[in-house]
């Protein structure tokens, strides 16, 4: 079988027909030949049994009456017969009544009948039993040799052979022939399809020489060709199309075979790649990723190749130059419509731009832009991690809270873009004085945290803190300005404080608040008993909420003397909390948490309109002149409450009293968080009549160039100031220079604090307007300024009599 | 003393004669139940079997004939019959005539004996040429049989061709 398949199919043919017919001609003369033989016997016998019959019947008159000469005569006429070679006759008892023997090499019959033996294999042995009468007289032996057969079967058989090669000649010339007819046309078409394959012109067509089935192969296979023309020009057409529209195209594409070799690029595949004119390589080109992206793509190209997946990633381009570019890759895989795999196409975009917008935008989403440093949303990761890997390593880290001193004063009288500039140079002196590892973040306004890790003891971090004092302290010279800015600075530890980042920020917040509140300019570390006084504070918030349900606050005033004549010219209204347990609570105590939960705005609406109910019932009482003024301090709360100016004018209506004796006091630093916001405020406030005074003047940053702007009434200078003199002559020279100032800008001076006749000598001579101290007059219930207050008429009216 | 040795001589002949004789009445018998199957009959005188064999009660050989006594011939049992006088013919469908009976009797009777379709066998010369149908001669052991199909075809009888064959003598019509 290999044998034939390796043959032409011209032999395969010539070789299949003539076997075939010389098979099938074998059979047939082979089973002729067969049957030649089978007949001749079979015509033997039966000639011989006719004849052994007919011998036999005719011998039954013979045999009876023993004329053995007929019987003789009957039995040799069987010689006209060649074949036949013995006959016998044998009488009932078996014993040889006439026989005959044409060949003298054969033996004669025998006398008994028993005896009679030839047993060869090429004679014919009939009896016939010879009958008269339904009865057996005799039997009639006949002997005969297939000789004469054999030689017909011998002459035929040679004769047969001699058709048998006659006919496989023939059928070798037919097959010869045929094959050329069939494979004739066959060959023309392979030779048209060899000439379309050489010529890859699918123009050619095949050339139809009968009308029979190979004729209409010849057509089919035309038709065949002339649709795949149609799609080999359609797909030539798709392919030109895909050419032009990759040659336009922005984005680089490649194809690569399944073979791993890159079978085409388009020309912005080269562009990216910096690939001109040699031939791309994909070895070469995964040599140009970048080492940090390299192990990730070529994970996913393993992925595409074995599994088929597609991919997608983004990875840098390192060009020979050593320039670096982004680059977009995506590719998949190809397959047949059976499955089989026809390569990968994919496509190359740079994506350089984009990252570098994408880069930008996380500096954005998690650096400071003004400062570049880290912002509150990078920190918290950062510190997030660096908390898990404190617990992992068993290290400690230190979180930094630091909050300018003062800044807002800064930004609002120099300038955002002085304030801008001063954080900027704040952020680079905090970046100096940090380690690499360390991390130094912008979180809001005026606020940085700084993240030390790895620290081995608190007095490390106590290193690092002082160097930013230091760092800070230095006078910072921005558009020709020195500016002076301070830091105050909270610092917690992890594990030792807490392992929960919120709470290390909580913590940090309370410790930098506790630098603020010892004087600025330091750095406290956390301690337990700072969230003991957030507790407490919580505590008294909780109190104060049901001391306004309960009415537990009550009034005291203090008054306020007429330096130049003793005369009452007001009083200010101070706030006590009667707490029912606790007893009396000064203001300091819980005005700051009032402050800070909002709950001012309630104990401000309550002091106001009480103050202003008593101060009405005065006047109206005659206690106090009509001129006289109740002054209330107003809380940043208040001040910003943009329903104060409604709130205080339905008290002065409620009150029935003229808004001429309501005096606001308000502290400079109320002022100063904004004082654009502040001015329109203090405007609206002074149009309606109600006087306004600044409390604690000289403890903040007021500027004179703001103060000229501000409608202000009174100054009221701050205690620190008066109750040093006459001691301490600086405090007396600002005194009176304020005082001198005040009276320049047209307002009228209070100086707070009068506890000596020295002092209120000083300020007499200085030509204070009014004073306020322990000297003329403790703050005083409401019963008790009733009593001071008619005592005082009755001086006044003595000294008038 | 010659004459004592002469008559056991004799006597032994004679023996050897009559043994042969007597084997030759044996054949003779057998022959003629041989011959009975050669001839066909019309059919409606054996479609009452059986096949009656007459002898002339004169016959001297009444004991060797005695066991062709329903013996079958052609599915017909043959009953032997003696018969004394010419007029019991017609009872007959054979009749075998002892050589010492003159063909004259065939003669006379010829025509009962054909109009009774009757098979005559004898064995007296000439017994076929004389009338007989046919004629036995045992001579020796040997049998010799002469037909006369002319006297056959007038009786109605048909003899068997292989018999014909045998015969050495068969007297045709014309040749009497």
């Amino acid at each position: 079988m290999k044998l034939l398949n390796a043959q032409t199919v011209r032999t395969k043919f010539v070789m299949i027909a003539v076997t075939t017919s010389t098979l099938i001609l074998l059979i047939m003369t082979i089973a002729f030949l067969s049957l030649e033989l089978f007949f001749g016997h079979q015509d033997l016998s039966k000639k011989i049994s006719v004849l052994g019959q007919v011998i036999a019947e005719r011998s039954t008159a013979a045999l009876v009456f023993d004329d053995n000469k007929l019987l003789r005569s009957n039995i040799s006429s069987l010689s006209a017969d060649s074949s036949v070679v013995k006959s016998c006759i044998y009488d009932e008892e078996y014993v040889l009544a006439a026989s005959h023997s044409p060949l003298k090499n054969i033996k004669d019959c025998p006398q008994l009948m028993g005896t009679l033996t030839t047993n060869k294999s090429s004679y014919i042995e009939q009896y016939f039993p010879i009958t008269l009468d339904g009865q057996v007289i005799g039997t009639l032996y006949i002997a005969c040799h297939d000789g004469n057969i054999m030689k017909r079967f011998k002459q035929v058989s040679f004769f047969a052979i001699c058709i048998l090669f006659s006919a496989i000649l023939i059928t070798l010339l037919l097959a010869t022939r045929l094959q050329r007819i069939v494979t004739s046309p066959l060959r023309l078409l392979a030779d048209t399809i060899s000439n379309i394959i050489q010529r890859n012109d699918f123009s050619i067509r095949a050339k139809k020489q009968h009308n029979d089935e190979l004729g209409q192969l010849a057509d089919i296979f035309n038709e065949l060709l002339s649709k795949i023309e149609s799609e080999h020009n359609s797909l030539k057409s798709s392919e030109e199309k895909f050419r032009k529209l990759t040659s336009l195209s922005p984005v680089g594409i490649f194809q690569i075979n399944p073979a791993g070799e890159i079978t085409y690029v388009n020309q912005r595949w080269r562009e990216i790649n910096n690939i001109k004119h040699q031939e791309p390589d994909l070895q070469s080109w995964f040599a140009s990723l970048h080492p940090e992206d390299a192990p990730a793509l070529n994970k996913l190209w393993h992925r595409l190749v074995t599994e088929h997946q597609d991919m997608a990633c983004e990875a840098r381009l390192v060009a020979t130059n050593g320039s670096i570019s982004w680059a977009y890759i995506q590719a998949t895989s190809l397959h047949s419509k059976e499955g089989k795999l026809l390569g990968f196409l994919g496509s190359l975009s740079d994506i350089s731009e984009l990252k570098k917008a994408q880069i930008q935008m996380e500096n954005l989403a998690f650096y400071d832009p003004l400062t570049g440093l880290a912002n509150r949303r990078l920190f918290k990761n950062r510190l997030a991690k660096s908390v898990k890997s404190v617990q992992r390593t068993n290290s400690s880290i230190a979180l930094l809270f630091l909050d300018l001193d003062q800044f807002k004063r800064i930004n609002d009288t120099l300038g955002h873009d002085i304030g801008d500039a001063l954080l900027k140079e704040i952020a680079r002196r905090l970046n100096n004085n940090v380690r690499e590892n360390d991390t130094v973040c912008r979180i809001g306004g005026d606020e940085f945290t700084i993240l030390l890790i790895d620290i081995n003891n608190t007095n490390d971090v106590r290193i690092v803190a002082e160097k930013i004092l230091l760092s800070l302290a230095r006078p910072f010279m921005l558009n020709g300005q020195e500016i002076i800015s301070t830091v105050s600075i909270g610092i917690t530890m992890t594990p030792e404080d807490s392992i929960e980042p919120n709470t290390l920020m909580k913590n940090a917040d309370l410790a930098m608040y506790r630098a603020k509140e010892l004087g600025r300019n330091n750095f406290q570390f956390f301690s337990e008993d700072m969230n003991t006084t957030i507790l407490h504070n919580l505590e008294i918030e909780k109190e104060l909420h049901v001391a306004i349900k309960r009415n537990q606050f009550i009034l005291m005033y203090q008054p306020k003397v007429c330096i130049a004549d003793n005369t009452i010219t007001g009083v200010e209204t101070l706030v006590r909390w009667r707490h029912p347990e606790k007893g009396l609570i000064p203001p300091d105590f819980f005005i700051p948490i009032a402050e800070e939960t909002g709950q001012i705005i309630k104990i401000g609406a309550w002091v106001l309109e009480h103050s202003c109910h008593e101060m009405g019932a005065l006047i109206r009482e005659g206690l106090m002149p009509k001129n006289a003024k109740v002054a209330v301090n107003l809380s940043a709360k208040q001040f910003s409450d943009p329903n104060l100016l409604q709130t205080v004018l339905d008290i002065l209506r409620q009150s029935k009293i003229d808004p001429l004796n309501l005096e606001l006091e308000i502290t400079e630093s109320i002022i100063m968080d904004d004082v654009k916001a502040a001015i329109s405020i203090m405007e609206a406030i002074k149009n309606k009549g109600i006087h306004l005074s600044i409390d604690d003047f000289g403890t903040g940053y007021s500027s004179l160039a703001y103060l000229k702007r501000f409608p202000i009434d009174v100054l009221k200078v701050d205690r620190s100031f008066i109750s040093d003199i006459p001691k301490d002559k600086t405090d007396m020279a600002i005194t009176s220079a304020v005082i001198a100032m005040a009276h320049k800008l047209g307002m009228k001076v209070v100086a707070e604090g009068i506890e000596t006749q020295e002092q209120l000598d000083f300020l007499k001579e200085n030509n204070c307007d009014d004073g306020q101290g322990y000297l003329l007059s403790r703050p005083l219930t409401l019963p008790q300024l009733h009593h001071f207050l008619v005592s005082n008429h009755k001086q006044i009216k003595k000294q008038i009599t | 003393m010659s004459r004592l040795v002469l008559i056991p001589m004799l006597l032994s002949a004679f023996a050897v004669e009559s043994s042969e004789r007597s084997k030759e009445n044996t054949h003779k018998v057998d022959y003629v139940l041989q011959l009975t199957k050669f001839i066909h009959w019309p059919a409606s005188l054996i479609d009452y079997p059986p096949i009656k064999l007459c002898l002339f009660a004169t016959n001297p050989e009444k004991n060797n004939w005695q066991k062709i006594h329903l013996q079958k011939s052609q599915g017909h049992e043959i009953q032997l019959h003696y018969i004394n006088q010419d007029n019991q013919l017609s009872q007959c469908n054979m009749l075998f005539v002892h050589k010492r009976i003159p063909n004259s009797v065939i003669q006379k009777n010829y025509y009962s004996l054909i109009s009774n379709r009757i098979l005559t066998i004898g064995e007296r010369k000439n017994f076929a040429k004389e009338g007989g149908i046919i004629e036995l001669d045992l001579n020796e052991g040997n049998a010799e049989l002469r037909i006369n199909l002319k006297t056959a075809h007038e009786a109605g009888l048909s003899i068997n061709a292989n018999l014909i064959e045998i015969a050495s003598t068969v007297f045709k019509q014309g040749q009497n």
